[in-house]
């Protein structure tokens, strides 16, 4: 499988290209944070603490935001097409 | 290196021919110097205008005109103009170039194309036995000789349903009124047989390679269609990387042994992710540019094979995912005077046409 980081072109505006199927996704600034999170390799709770750290709120509206934003990815097929 | 190259397909319409996306490739490579010859059927192809495209245009007879007429030109080009490398880019002209390869050898001209065999094999008719043997999925096509066969066909197979011309032409039926409409409309046009073709829902994918006629793939550009005309060519797309894509590319380029530009459009099912080959064109497409915009300039690469003999078997150059295209229309103003070379003497030299598209006045004056 090709690395997420080099399968994904993640934009500083929140616009997401896979460049393995062509489609586009956009996310506002820390559905992005977490995006590239994911990219990066981070675990679930860094995930949470960047969130945390980067904005106004607490670790658990962060912990839904980032569990929400995992199944919301799961519709990107993230396999090899 | 200095080639006089005469290239075809300078029709621009909505539906373009790939000329000008080749020669735009030509001229945005450094590797060779290359002149540019055009080579057009009607005087009306607007490419022929485009005043950094060619060089020189000629005129070439329709096909209908016969073999003879064809070669009798083709020879007056060469001589004119010098051509030392032939890249027709129009499937229904290609066997006319390949009835002179020998000819060409003599003369010191190259070309490299796909040999009629090739052709005849990713024929529209021959595709479903062509997928079995390169073990591809092709959508179940059921192909009829009269209007008798009609319904009963298109009941096998569901609708909505494809309705497609022997050589061009598809459309899609979503009933039996639709299907009975464009069968009478496409076989009016081509004849029989029809291919009646199951819908495959899902996304369209496009892909452009240059072959080396021993079974591997010189280069690839792989593309997503994201803008669609009503005829369903592509007006926007985006280079992508597929592993799925690239095996369907490689199987066919390995079991053709394909030698030359090849066109290859697939449908990915959305429900199951399968990929299903629908149609090959022996030539580039007309979204060509987009792969020197994708550093994978595929007209280039095909030269180097042939001028530089790159070996083959290397790992073939695959396109940069990511880089866009989107295509736009253009209204241009000519000049009557080119349109008139053009029109009345089948050719056209830059070298000796005014240098604007602005009205000779002097010469209006003097009339």
């Amino acid at each position: 499988m090709k690395k997420l980081s080099e399968r994904f072109n993640s934009l500083d505006s929140g616009l997401i290209i896979d460049q393995m199927s062509g489609k586009f996704f956009s996310a506002n600034a820390a559905g992005l944070l977490i995006f590239r999170g994911i990219i990066a390799g981070k675990k679930k709770q860094q995930l949470i603490d960047s969130l945390t750290r980067e904005f106004d709120v607490d670790a658990k509206t962060a912990a839904r935001d980032v569990e929400e934003f995992i199944v919301e990815l799961q519709s990107f097929n993230l396999h090899e097409n | 290196m200095k080639i006089n190259l005469a290239v075809s397909g300078l029709n621009a319409s909505d539906s373009p021919g790939p000329g000008l996306g080749i020669i735009k490739c030509l001229r945005n490579q450094s590797r060779f110097d290359i002149r540019i010859i055009g080579l057009a059927y009607d005087a009306n192809e607007a490419a022929i205008y485009v005043r950094e495209a060619c060089d020189e245009v000629y005129l070439m007879p329709y096909p209908s005109a016969g073999i003879e007429t064809f070669q009798k030109r083709i020879r007056y080009i060469v001589e004119k103009a010098q051509v030392n490398f032939f890249l027709p880019a129009l499937d229904s002209e290609l066997t006319n170039f390949l009835s002179m390869e020998q000819e060409f050898l003599r003369m010191g001209v190259k070309t490299f194309l796909p040999t009629r065999e090739m052709i005849e094999m990713r024929s529209k008719i021959k595709l479903q036995e062509l997928c079995k043997k390169a073990r591809l999925k092709y959508p179940k096509t059921i192909e009829i000789g009269n209007f008798d066969q009609l319904f009963s066909a298109a009941n096998k197979l569901g609708y909505p349903c494809l309705v497609k011309g022997i050589f061009y032409e598809a459309v899609v039926a979503h009933n039996e009124a639709t299907l009975e409409k464009a069968a009478h409309s496409i076989s009016s046009r081509w004849g029989f047989p029809l291919l009646l073709q199951q819908w495959v829902a899902g996304e369209e994918f496009d892909i452009a390679v240059a072959a080396d006629g021993k079974g591997n793939i010189l280069g690839m550009t792989a593309m997503k269609k994201m803008q669609l005309t009503e005829k369903g060519k592509a007006w926007g797309g985006m280079t992508i990387h597929s592993k799925g894509l690239f095996e369907c590319a490689r199987r066919l380029v390995k079991h053709l042994q394909w030698r030359g530009p090849m066109e290859i459009e697939i449908m990915r099912n959305e429900k199951t992710d399968e990929y299903y080959l629908i149609e090959i064109n022996p030539r580039f497409p007309a979204w060509i540019f987009l792969s020197h915009g994708a550093e994978c300039n595929l007209p280039e690469i095909l030269l180097r094979h042939v001028y530089e003999k790159i070996p083959s078997g290397q790992i073939p150059i695959i396109a940069k995912p990511g880089t866009m295209f989107l295509r736009y229309s253009q209204d241009m103003i000519i000049s009557m005077s080119e349109y008139e070379r053009v029109m009345i003497m089948g050719e056209l030299n830059r070298d000796s046409a005014p240098a604007t598209g602005k009205p000779n006045r002097r010469k209006q004056r003097e009339t």
